[in-house]
């Protein structure tokens, strides 16, 4: 017999008499379940101000112009890094050494990486990076600092609206806030695989 | 035969005083900020604990139906399905995968169902290169040790210690500076991810309907292992299936508040099959093992309730005996509350279910456990039954400790005796208590308590009175 036919064979014995026992309650009902931190209504203004809370909490860092951005890598120390193809560099460019390539031989050499967020969650403080969205992993990854650009229109409300944002793509990832560790002594310690900075630029 | 001990009191004895300081603090502050988090950020966290349960437990009781309907699900996005029905099943599926892919460097995250099946020593056996990625799983494979909590590993551990490992390993210069220690293993790590060729991880849950395993992680080493290696295998047990993508945030909301009182870990990963085409890094083979090692026959068993467990930790931070004696006096891979539950039911080696049966006594049954568990797991209920599984089993290492019953069955089935029973209660309030201590049982009790005067044999008296119409 085949280990899979082993396994359910196994737990059809197990379950045989369970089946009806508990019943699986409506989404309805753990929708219900909201947090202090939802927003009020689905106004843009609304959710920008429940997100930038959250961001912020989350030691998350958040510009809304290119120059405020441009000045806050200044202020970090940034001189090079990776630009997502697919967004048009500015002034970014005359003040940075930017590349549109990731070097994965080359990853402790890009300060920043500027790649393209899907969609913001208000409640938690939260983007999303999926791979449709986000054309090299590494350099949304790698360097210290990262940079989203979230447009203000993807702003949802909780995790339950963003659902339908991440279509059927291989790789959702979750973020809020920098890379963090409390393992040696349970002391928080920013950046330790991930960035040490995480930044959200809302266009 | 040597008398057995209960080990998990001796453990906590003898435990030095800096890793009882260490641990009892940590649990503490976790116990905390899960209460604060989850008690100001909702109104009734007591019922969506309740109602995260139920659809738990809905999805154990319907078991076959969703674990088929994920596979279809993985399948259908490109991922591999395979099933193994014990550790070294599931070891050997990895080391054949590996062998196709002519794949000789492995880098895992976090992940209790690898610890338990002992994934990484079998690897390094047949000459892969397995690194732990995960900054305290690190340190403790560096150091031949076990996790002794599995959210924070080397919550047993200083930075006194972690830094003398990193210096005998060359990794890294002697210093106590725990950022500059984070720093080296940052540094370390990401050449070995860059180097790998598979990229190991468990799941947190895995979505029959949309076909996706979940991962949440802090540091990112999930999503480095991820973004650079070319395979992602996936070991995970066959219970952390959940039905719909829409039951996640329910679990959202509960996992990172009871873990670590975040109201969002900092990275959750959906993850369902190999990458896109047009992306440029990524693994572009996923493998996914689901394990059962155990599973089916606690599913079959009074205990199944434990299958609901979603590893928050929380049970271990509040459990007064976990405080005392840390997570390796449990000697399993899963410990505390739950682990004393957990690990006697997967206990498949080395005498199975009977050599792990003294762990549902260490338990007071104060039941804090079962009141911060997100999915409101009966743990103290669970403990009950496994008792009696080991007296009926007649378990020795069940029995460890308990008191003598023979006297009091021969004294309670016959009248007599008991009568005499309780005319020497009377006499017991004159006499040395140390005579009672020939009873070591009852010397342990005397220990720490003063037994109280005797006060019974008046029940009779006042029963028959009441029997001939007096109300008094």
């Amino acid at each position: 017999m085949s280990a899979r036919d082993t396994i359910f064979s196994k737990i059809e014995a197990a379950t045989e008499s369970l089946a009806g026992k508990t019943a699986l309650p409506e989404l309805e009902k753990a929708k219900a379940f909201r947090s202090r931190f939802v927003p009020e209504s689905e106004a843009v203004e609304e959710l920008e101000r429940c997100f930038e809370r959250s961001w912020t909490s989350a030691q998350g860092k958040l510009v809304r112009s290119e120059a405020e951005l441009i000045e806050l890598l200044k202020t970090m120390g940034a001189k090079k890094g990776y630009l997502d193809s697919s967004l048009s560099s500015g002034d970014l460019t005359s003040e940075f050494e930017v590349s549109s390539l990731f070097d994965r031989e080359r990853v402790d050499e890009y300060d920043f990486g500027i790649s393209r967020a899907t969609c913001g969650i208000a409640e938690t403080g939260t983007i999303a990076l999926i791979d449709r969205d986000t054309p090299n992993r590494l350099g949304a990854l790698a360097p210290w600092i990262h940079v989203a650009v979230l447009e203000r229109e993807k702003l949802r409300a909780r995790l339950y609206d963003a659902l339908t944002d991440f279509q059927k793509d291989p790789s959702v990832v979750l973020v809020t806030g920098p890379s963090k560790t409390a393992d040696i002594e349970g002391l928080l310690i920013v950046g330790v695989h991930g960035p040490g900075e995480q930044i959200c630029w809302l266009v | 035969m040597a008398k057995l001990e209960q080990s998990i009191d001796r453990y906590a004895a003898e435990l030095d005083p800096e890793t009882s300081f260490a641990v009892r603090d940590a649990s503490k502050i976790k116990t905390e900020q899960r209460f604060d988090t989850l008690w100001a950020d909702f109104e009734d966290p007591n019922a969506m604990r309740k109602l995260a349960g139920q659809v738990k437990q809905h999805t154990l009781e319907n078991l076959p139906r969703y674990l088929a309907q994920a596979e279809a699900s993985f399948q259908r996005n490109g991922a591999n399905v395979h099933w193994a029905v014990d550790g070294d099943e599931a070891n050997a599926i990895v080391l054949d995968i590996m062998r196709r892919r002519n794949a000789t460097k492995i880098v895992k995250s976090k992940s209790m169902v690898t610890e338990e099946i002992e994934l990484l020593p079998f690897l390094e056996e047949h000459g892969v290169e397995a690194i732990e990625t995960d900054l305290g799983e690190y340190i403790v494979q560096i150091d031949g040790d076990h996790p002794s909590h599995i959210i924070s590993p080397i919550i047993h551990k200083n930075r006194k210690q972690v830094a003398r490992s990193f210096e005998r390993e060359g990794i890294g210069e002697y210093t106590e500076d725990p950022e500059e220690l984070t720093r080296i293993a940052r540094r370390f790590l990401r050449k070995k991810y860059l180097e790998a060729d598979v990229g190991m991880t468990g799941a947190n849950f895995v979505l029959a309907d949309s076909g996706r395993i979940v991962i949440v992680t802090n540091e990112g080493n999930a999503r480095f292992s991820m973004a650079a290696t070319k395979t992602h295998i996936v070991v995970v047990g066959i219970e952390k299936v959940i039905p719909r993508e829409e039951d996640l945030p329910l679990y959202m909301n509960l996992l990172g508040r009871s873990a670590t009182g975040q109201a969002m870990t900092v990275y959750t990963q959906l993850i369902g099959g190999p990458k896109l085409e047009g992306q440029e890094e990524g693994p572009e083979e996923m493998h996914v093992i689901f394990l059962d090692n155990g599973r089916s026959d606690a599913l079959a068993s009074e205990c199944r309730e434990i299958l609901r467990c979603i590893r928050c930790g929380a049970c271990m931070n509040i459990c007064p005996v976990y405080r005392q004696a840390s997570g390796h006096a449990y000697r399993a891979i899963y410990p505390g509350p739950v682990g004393a539950v957990l690990s006697p039911l997967l206990a498949l080696k080395n005498g199975g279910f009977h050599q792990l049966a003294d762990l549902p006594k260490a338990s007071s049954l104060c039941g804090a456990c079962q009141e911060v568990c997100p999915v409101d797991i009966p743990i103290p209920d669970l403990l009950l039954r496994l008792r009696a599984r080991g007296k009926e089993e007649s378990a020795a290492r069940g029995a460890i400790d308990s008191p003598g019953f023979g006297m009091w069955a021969i004294a309670a089935s016959q009248p007599a005796a008991w009568k005499m029973g309780l005319a020497m209660g009377h006499a017991m309030n004159v006499a040395p208590h140390a005579w009672l201590n020939a009873h070591p049982s009852a010397k342990s009790w005397q220990s720490t308590r003063d037994l109280p005067k005797f006060r019974g044999g008046e029940f009779r008296k006042w029963l028959n009175a009441r029997k001939g119409g007096n109300e008094k």
